[in-house]
Order: structure tokens, then sequence, then C-alpha cells
């Protein structure tokens, strides 16, 4: 009983480690430009097609695949804040983005069902030898996507956060985030901010889309089951706050690892939503949002 | 023009116009202008929250999954009539608001309407964990009586359409009356500047409750109508997230915060959704790429709706001067 | 080319010539019958359903196309049939308005729909106010034929309890061959009420054949996790384990019994997930190897034995590239179904579809060979000949292994699976 206590924590740890890195990128952009974005869980999937055509057409390994699909995420982020939000952006700079919470939403729709048309209703797999191989640590077992999931999402937050805290760059996109105003005064290009951090933050979602292509199956609707749960993720982990999506994405999976150990399975879903409104209600900068200057 | 007067004007063409559908032939038709008018009415009961108060809800399918619950649940097990029910949904979906709205609404923008996508989520998931009473994941279907107005249903579709339209008349007045109501006059201070408001000695939180309660309890009789519309109601439909983004959408397109935009939005949306179907059947899903590329444009060009994009162009071509009806 | 068929033309071209220009008189003639317009509500967007109702309007149209291809419905002088088919997404009110649609403004007399209990319940409500005939296809809620209406009619399914059975008698019946004596169960199954109505069934028949519940699991579907599901699985230690699955939740949850290395004497499927054409290929043929699975159709060596089998199967095949399913099988055959309705009725209104339909009887023909089970509809109008087989996948391949007179010759099924370890 305590081995299968210790292999949930253990596997809890790993899928949260991923889902913390599909928040990642929602949570970038959510604290640089307050913005929410709806069309993350379908740009997850779109990476998971990327990952998934790079197989099969291009014969790359799916770990292989990882940094391609970055690059061509990374592109495509760039080009959606450039070309189709920055205007919606500016015009009500001043109020609420529902704006931008409309556009994303149409977003959502229109890749769902474009990858639909493309690419069919079937759900579909990568194949790969090293997929089904598994490897035991201290009488626990993982899979190697499971490895590769926990060890590459840990690596690329670790490289985000140096990033946001030690480049020039990732200084002023914090800059920007927290206060506006002030950043422009230090001459900080704020259009040049939130076109490179949208980039960023689908850059990470790419990532994480290459790195669970191999663990779960495909489709144009694969999105929505981990959308919503992102941002969840985001605001348990503090809005804005890298570090922040991380652990919260850890809790997330290890509270529905651990607990369907425990309680039905079903019941996991309310533990994770009932936390999450108690964070919202007693603690809004959220669980480990501290990371303040 | 008074505006009393022009308030008469186009109430009279509105009647007139929903006259109009009663002398179409087909049931087809009347069941997608009913539809269409119950998102309407769903639009204008979120406009009272999100677009005159500002309050970005994402849960008002929670409300809606309660009005039809509590009706369908109250027919079902004591057969009382879900004309009553309707209230005691609305009333549920009220107290369901303050629960949801008082410790909500310190929550600002992006984080309040997070909290209620999350408060409707647990909703739906506690729903479809009940399996005694509420049914669970299979729903509750309204025992079928056929022709029977005092019941709330009917064969005809005619019934439905009337009865849309009432609901639609009153949510309509409501929100016109309220623009011109005190509360109203404080939920748009607070929705401009909260700071200021709160300054000007407004009570916020009474005056957030006070519309979200309202626009629980609108919304929650659309649930009402949509159980005795389709005789059916499961939690995958009526309490999911899609439903509350969509009721979000139709007001927001429309053009949040006016009297006329949240209907505006229904009254393009939904049959800009059925026209592409007919059109595009043969491929599936493009009739909803359509419907994204719809949102998407709509946004680009005006955040704040089409509403406010036919305001601009009558006011462009100066057409109102020489309209003649004095 | 002129030339050589006119030089073609005496002598002994003369009967074949006089025989195609009958053959055109006879066509001309079926053409002018008028087109029956069949209704079709079928999920082809807005979920994951949309690869089933893909599945199924696959089977739909290849029936259309082979009946219209030999002559149509010869008692209504060889009318052809057109199909209406539309997209319900998955949504109640989509379904509610489409069949309104269909009936009054398509003027369509009889409708085949809708996969999903959800959309097939509301939606056949209007049929029957309308009066117009509903074959439903595959939608498994009980209530459906509960609700005395006298045109809605289930020639292809029955109530998921009944799966549930063939799960339950199955083990019972596996038990008894002496190899090994299941004593423990667990059910896993998917928070929908298709997943509800299995599992409650199943609870209820296995505590009549001393198999304990050990383990009594609804899962969401679509979960984004199967591991906490599976590892709970193996921590209860069952000697049997059910999964209540569709496609992507049955594909996780079987490798990671893989995977994880769950050792169980039997992992039976309820016949969504695991007979799925793409099931195998994605799980893997040593995942897959010795999994059971209910299954409504009894799959190729058992069903595919006539020319009128062999032609739907091969030009389905050629057609799309992947084999039918129990899906593509219960579309095809549905539509047959109506056809003999048809040509019963004699008349294409819908009064007269609904009184054919009602008395639907048939017996060892080509379609209830094709099914695996004969069609008498009864009063409610239910088929209740509908049953399902268990079927185990070895090497990749469905072989048919309950009821036992319907296991194809010299095959033993195994039971108890080996163990993981002890597998290639």
């Amino acid at each position: 009983m305590i081995d299968v206590f210790a292999q949930a924590l253990a596997d809890g740890v790993a899928s949260g480690a991923l889902y913390g890195l599909i928040a990642l990128g929602l949570s970038l952009q959510f604290g640089v430009m307050k913005i929410i974005n709806f069309a993350h869980g379908s740009l997850l999937m779109v990476a998971m097609y990327i990952s998934l055509w790079a197989s099969r057409y291009l014969g790359a390994h799916s770990l292989v695949a990882v940094p391609l699909v970055a690059v061509v995420m990374f592109v495509l982020g760039f080009a959606i804040q450039r070309w189709l939000l920055e205007d919606i952006y500016r015009k009500e700079a001043t109020r609420e983005p529902m704006g931008i919470l409309i556009f994303t939403t149409g977003l959502w729709i229109f890749l769902d069902n474009l990858f639909l048309v493309i690419a069919g209703p079937d759900y579909q797999v990568i194949k790969g030898d090293w997929i089904g191989r598994t490897t035991s640590v201290g009488g626990l077992m993982f899979g190697y996507p499971q490895v590769a999931g926990f060890v590459f999402s840990t690596l690329t937050t670790v490289a985000l956060v140096v990033f946001l805290r030690h480049t020039r760059l990732g200084r002023n996109i914090r800059a920007a985030g927290q206060d506006r105003e002030a950043a422009s005064v230090l001459g900080i290009d704020s259009a040049r901010v939130y076109q490179v951090s949208f980039a960023i933050g689908l850059a990470v979602l790419g990532i994480a889309g290459a790195l669970l292509a191999p663990m779960y199956p495909v489709n144009p609707f694969v999105g929505d089951i981990f959308g919503l749960r992102a941002f969840v993720i985001v605001v348990l982990g503090g809005i804005g706050s890298i570090g922040g999506a991380f652990w919260g994405g850890i809790l997330v999976g290890v509270i529905e690892s651990v607990g369907a150990q425990l309680l039905p399975a079903t019941f996991s879903e309310i533990l994770i939503f009932g936390i999450f409104l108690a964070v919202l209600y007693f603690r809004p900068t959220g669980l480990f949002g501290l990371e303040k200057e | 023009m008074t505006p009393l007067a022009r308030g008469g004007a186009v109430g009279a063409a509105l009647v007139a116009a929903m006259v109009v559908p009663l002398a179409t032939p087909s049931p087809y038709a009347l069941s997608i202008v009913t539809l269409t008018l119950l998102y309407g009415y769903l639009a204008l009961s979120w406009n009272i929250i999100g677009g005159i108060g500002g309050q970005l809800s994402l849960g008002h399918a929670a409300y809606f999954g309660i009005g039809g619950y509590a009706s369908t649940l109250l027919f079902v097990q004591f057969g009382v009539s879900p004309w009553f029910g309707m209230f005691a949904g609305a009333a549920l979906a009220a107290l369901a608001a303050a629960l949801i709205g008082y410790p909500c609404f310190r929550l600002r923008g992006a984080y309040f309407a997070l909290a209620t996508l999350a408060a409707a989520m647990i909703l739906k998931i506690a729903v479809e964990n009940s399996h005694g009473l509420l049914g669970g994941p299979r729903g509750l279907e309204v025992t079928l009586l056929r022709d029977a107005p005092l019941q709330f249903q009917h064969t005809r579709k005619e019934f439905y359409y009337a009865v849309v339209v009432v609901m639609l008349t009153i949510a309509l007045s409501i929100n016109y009356l309220l623009l011109r109501s005190r509360l109203g006059f404080h939920l748009v201070a607070i929705r401009n500047d909260q700071d200021a408001a709160l300054a000007l000695g407004i009570d916020i939180t009474r005056s957030k409750l006070a519309a979200a309660m309202l626009s629980a309890a609108l919304t929650a009789a659309g649930g009402t109508f949509y159980a005795q519309f389709v005789m059916f109601i499961s939690p995958d439909k009526v309490l999911s997230a899609n439903l509350s983004v969509q009721i979000a959408v139709m007001c927001i397109v429309g053009g949040r915060g006016t009297v006329f935009g949240p209907l505006l939005g229904a009254l393009l949306l939904l049959p800009a959704e059925e026209i592409a179907r007919r059109a595009l059947g043969g491929i599936v899903g493009a009739d909803m790429m359509l419907y994204g590329l719809l949102l998407m444009i709509v946004m680009r060009r005006e955040p704040r709706g089409v509403q406010r994009i036919l305001r601009d162009l009558w006011n462009r071509t100066g057409a109102p001067r020489s309209v003649n009806a004095g | 080319m002129k030339l050589d068929r006119y030089s073609l033309f005496p002598g002994r071209q003369l009967p074949r010539v006089a025989a195609g220009i009958l053959g055109c008189l006879a066509a001309s003639l079926a053409i002018s019958a008028e087109p029956v317009k069949v209704g079709y509500i079928i999920p082809l967007s807005g979920s994951a359903a949309a690869a089933i109702g893909r599945d199924m309007s696959r089977g739909t149209q290849l029936a259309i196309k082979h009946i219209n291809a030999s002559g149509g419905i010869k008692s209504l002088g060889g009318a052809q049939l057109r199909l209406i088919e539309v997209d319900s997404r998955g949504d109640p009110k989509v379904g509610i308005t489409e069949a309104e649609r269909l009936i009054t403004v398509e003027k369509v007399p009889v409708i085949i729909g809708a996969f999903q209990s959800g959309v097939t319940f509301p939606a056949t409500t209007v049929a029957e106010k309308y009066q117009v005939p509903w074959i439903v296809d595959l939608s498994a809620k009980t209530e459906i034929t509960e609700r005395g209406f006298k045109y809605v009619f289930r020639p292809t399914q029955i109530p998921s309890s009944g799966n549930a059975d063939s799960v339950v008698d199955f083990v019972g019946w596996a038990g008894k061959r002496g190899t090994a004596k299941p004593r423990t169960a667990a059910i896993l199954y998917e928070n929908t009420d298709w997943g509800q109505d299995l599992a409650k069934r199943m609870r209820e028949r296995f505590a009549g054949q001393d198999v304990k519940v050990v383990l009594d699991e609804a899962y969401p579907p679509n979960a984004p996790d199967f591991r906490p599901l599976v590892l709970k699985t193996k921590g209860a230690n069952p000697d049997v384990i059910s999964v209540t699955s569709y496609a992507t939740d049955a594909v996780q949850i079987h490798k990671l019994i893989e995977q994880m290395q769950v050792n169980a004497m039997a992992v039976i499927g309820s016949g969504a997930g695991q007979v799925d054409s793409t099931f195998v290929p994605s799980v893997g043929v040593r995942g897959t190897n010795y999994t059971f699975t209910t299954n409504g159709w009894a799959g190729y060596e058992s069903a595919i034995t006539t020319p009128f089998a062999k032609r739907f199967w091969d030009e389905f095949v050629a057609a799309h590239k992947s084999e039918p399913n129990e899906f593509s099988v219960v579309a095809y055959s549905v539509v047959w179904i109506l056809k003999d309705a048809l040509e019963r009725a004699g008349k294409s209104d819908p009064q007269s579809i609904r009184d054919a339909l009602a008395t639907t009887k048939m017996k060892d023909n080509d379609v209830t060979k094709l099914l695996g089970y004969n069609v008498d509809i009864d009063a409610k109008g239910q088929n209740t000949l509908k049953r399902f087989v268990v079927q185990q996948i070895v090497d990749g391949k469905y072989r048919t292994v309950w009821p036992p007179e319907l296991t194809p010759k010299g095959f033993n099924m195994t039971w108890p699976a080996p163990k993981w370890s002890d597998r290639k």
C-alpha cells in the first residue's frame, strides 16, 4: 500500500510538471499583458499535431521534434500577437481586455474546426519503440515519455526563470508586466515586448505539446482537456509567476494522482476546483505568487 | 423626438418584428427564431452584470443549469408546474450568485472571470456525481404531456415563441430601465473607475451584488425555458463552460452595456451559424470555422461590438437627421 | 472510333444493343419513380464522437449506394434512396431543430440517427409528434423505447444492461471451465449515462456470480491522466478488470495496463473503445493480446460469410483503407432494414413506413447474418434479439469466444491471460 502511494506521488509530480509547463505560457501572457487567451488549449493541440507530423513525415524522434515544434510555435506566436492581437489590445488598453477574450474564443473555435477539416476526427498516436519502455527507480516504475516529460518540463521552466531574471529582455518583459507606464518611461518598446512574450509563451507551449504528444492521443478537440486546467493552474500558482505555474501544476498533478487513490476519481476534480476557489477567495495572488522584486 | 417617443417607436417596431415570424408556416424556422431569441434573452441577462456592471462573468451556465434543474426536479418529483419552478429556480440562482459573487467581487477583471468559471465547473462536476436525485450524467427528462400550457409545454412551436418573446421583452425593459436608474448609474460608475466610484460613496459590493443576483435570476428563467423546450437536461449541456462562454460571446459581440447590443449579437451569430451550416454542410467543421472567423473579424474591427459598428456607420451617413418620423 | 462502332453494329452485336436499350428504359423508369428521402442525423463534429459518426456515415452511404445500384426499392417502381445527412454536433438543440427541419422542410418520411442517446432521446419526441418513423441506430439509453412511442424503432441496439449481462455471463461461464475461477472484479467506466448504466448492471450481476467487486470506479471521460486510475486498479489486484470507455480513453488505459504490468485473469472491454478500428494499431499487438471485449457484432470470421457481407466488407475496405467496425456494420444494416420495410410498405408515406417497420421480422437472411442476430420488432419498437458476443484479441485479430457456439473451429481462448512478465 505504501508503494502505491509513493508511486502515485511520483506520478503526480511527473504529470504535474508537464501541466505546469502547459500553463506556463499562459501565465506569462496573462502576467505581462493581462489578457485571457482562450485559444491556449487549441494552440496546444496545434503543437501536438506539429509534433505528430514531424515524427510521421520527417521521421523525427519525438524528442528531436521538441525544438522544432518550439521554433514553429514561436513564429506563430509572434505573428498572432503582431498581426492579430496588437490592434485590438491597443484599442482597449484602458479597459478590461474583453475584446481579446472574444477574439481568442473565435480563434479557439476556428483552430479546432480547421484541424477537424484537415486532420479528420480520428485520434492519432505517435509510434516509437521508446514510448512503451519503462524504467524502474527504487521500486517505482516510470514510462520513458513520463520521465522525458518531467525532465524537460523542469529544465524548460528553470531556463525561462533564468531568462526572465538575468537577461535584459527578460527584465524588460517583467517590467512591462508590473507597470506598463513606468516601463515606457524607461524606454521599453512595449509592443515589441508583448510580441516576444506572446511568442515565448507559445514556444514553451510548443515544448509542452511535443512532450505530451507521445503520451496522449491527439485529436482536434484535445486542447479542451488541458486548456481549462491550465487556467486553474495559472491562478493557483499566481498570475504571471513562472515558478508559481510550475508548483501549481505539481500541486494539481499530485492532488489528482494521490487523491484518486483515496477518493473516487471523479472527486479529485472537485478537490482541484475547490482548492482553486479557496485560493481565489483567500489568497488571490496565488499560492506561490511570491516572486516580487 | 423625445426619448419616450423614440422608445415607443422602437418598441412598436420590435413588437411588429416579433409578430412576423408567426406568419411563417415552418415550425423549423420558428424553432430557430425561438432559440435565437432565447440566446438574445440570455445575452441580455448577462449584460446586467457583464455589460452594464463590467464584471466579466464566465460562469453563467451555473445559473442556467440551476434554473433548468430546479424547475425540472420540482416538476418530476413533486408535480409542481414549471411555471412556478421557474421562479424557484430564479430565486435559487440569485442565492447562488450571492454566494459566488460576494467573495469574488473583490477580484477584478480576469480573476473574477476565472473564479466564476471555476465555480460553474464545480457545480457541473457536483451534479455529475449526484446519481440519486439529479440523475448524475444521465440528466433529467421532463415528463412528456404534449399539449399542457399550464405545465409549460406544448407541441406547437408558437407557444414557445410567444413565451420567449415575453421573456425577451421583460429582459429588454429591465436593461432599459436599469440604465436609467440609480443602480445602473452606480454600476456604470463602478465599471468606468472603481476607485472613483468608491470616492463618490457608492456601495460597490451592494451594487455588484444586486446586479449579479438580477442577472442570475433572469438567466435561470432561461434555463427553465430550455428544459421545457428540449424536454431533457444533462450536466454536459446545461452546465458546460462552453455555454458560459457562448452567452458572454453573444453579448460582447453585439455590444455590451447597451440595451439592444446583446440582442443584436444573438441575431447575428445564431442565424450566421445556421446559414453557414446550410451552405457548407458538405465539409464537416467548415461551418464552425466560419463562425470562429466571424468572432475574430468583429473583434478586430471593433472590440465594443456590432452595435458600435452600426452606430458609427449610421452617424457617418448622417441618415438619422433626414428621418421625418417626428 | 465512330467508324469502328458502326462497323460493329450489324450481326451478332444486335441482341446486346437491344438489351442495352431495354436496360436504359428500365433505368429511366427507375429514375421516374419518386426518390425516397432518408433523413440522417449523426455527430460529425464537436467532440471525439465525430470519429464514430464518420464511421457510421460511411456505412450508411455505402448501403444507400448498394441499394440504389441494385435497382432501388422494387415495390416503389425502383425508387432510389436519397440520403439527407446532417451533423448534430452532439448537441440536443441541434438534434431537435434538425429533426424538425428534415420533417417539415425536407419532408423526409423517415429518419435514422443519432448515435448519442443525449441527442436521440429528445429528438425522437419531434419525430413522434409529427408521426414520422425514426430508426434508432446505436443509442443505448433504456428509456428511448420505454415512452410508449409509436414511431420510434430500435432494431440494432438493446439497452446497455444487455451489454453488461454479456460481460458477467461470460465471466461466469469462463470461471466454470476450470482453468481459473475469478473471485474479484474491478469495474472502470466513464462517468456518463452509458458508463453508469453498464456499471449499475454489472454491480448487481457480479454479486450473483459470486464475484466480489473490489473496485467500482467512475472516471471523467477524456481525463488528462489515466495513471492514477490504473495504479488504483493495480493496487486492488482484481481477477477481472472491466473497462467501459470510448476510444481515446480505452487506448490510454490499456497502454498503461501493459506498461504498469497490471496482471489479471482477464481485462474485458465493453465494446466501444476496444472495438474501434484504431484500437489495436494504437495500443500495439503486445498490449492488446488476450484482451477480451464485448462486441455488438460477431466480427469478420463469424459474420462475413455471405456474398452480401463480402461485398460490403471489400468495398468498405477499398474505399476507406480501414476495416468496418460495429458502428459501420450497424449503420450499413439499418439502411437495409429500412429497405425491407419500404419493400413491404409499397408506399413511401411516413405512416406506411411506420406500419411496415413495426412488423419487421428478419430471420436468417443476408442482413441478419451480417449483424449476427435476427430482427423482430416488439410492441415497444425494440428488437430484443440483439446480443453482444465476447471476443478475444489475439495477434491483433478479434476471435469470438462467447457464446461458445460462435467460436471459430479450432480456436481456444486463453484464460487466464499470462502475466505481463511472461509475455514476449
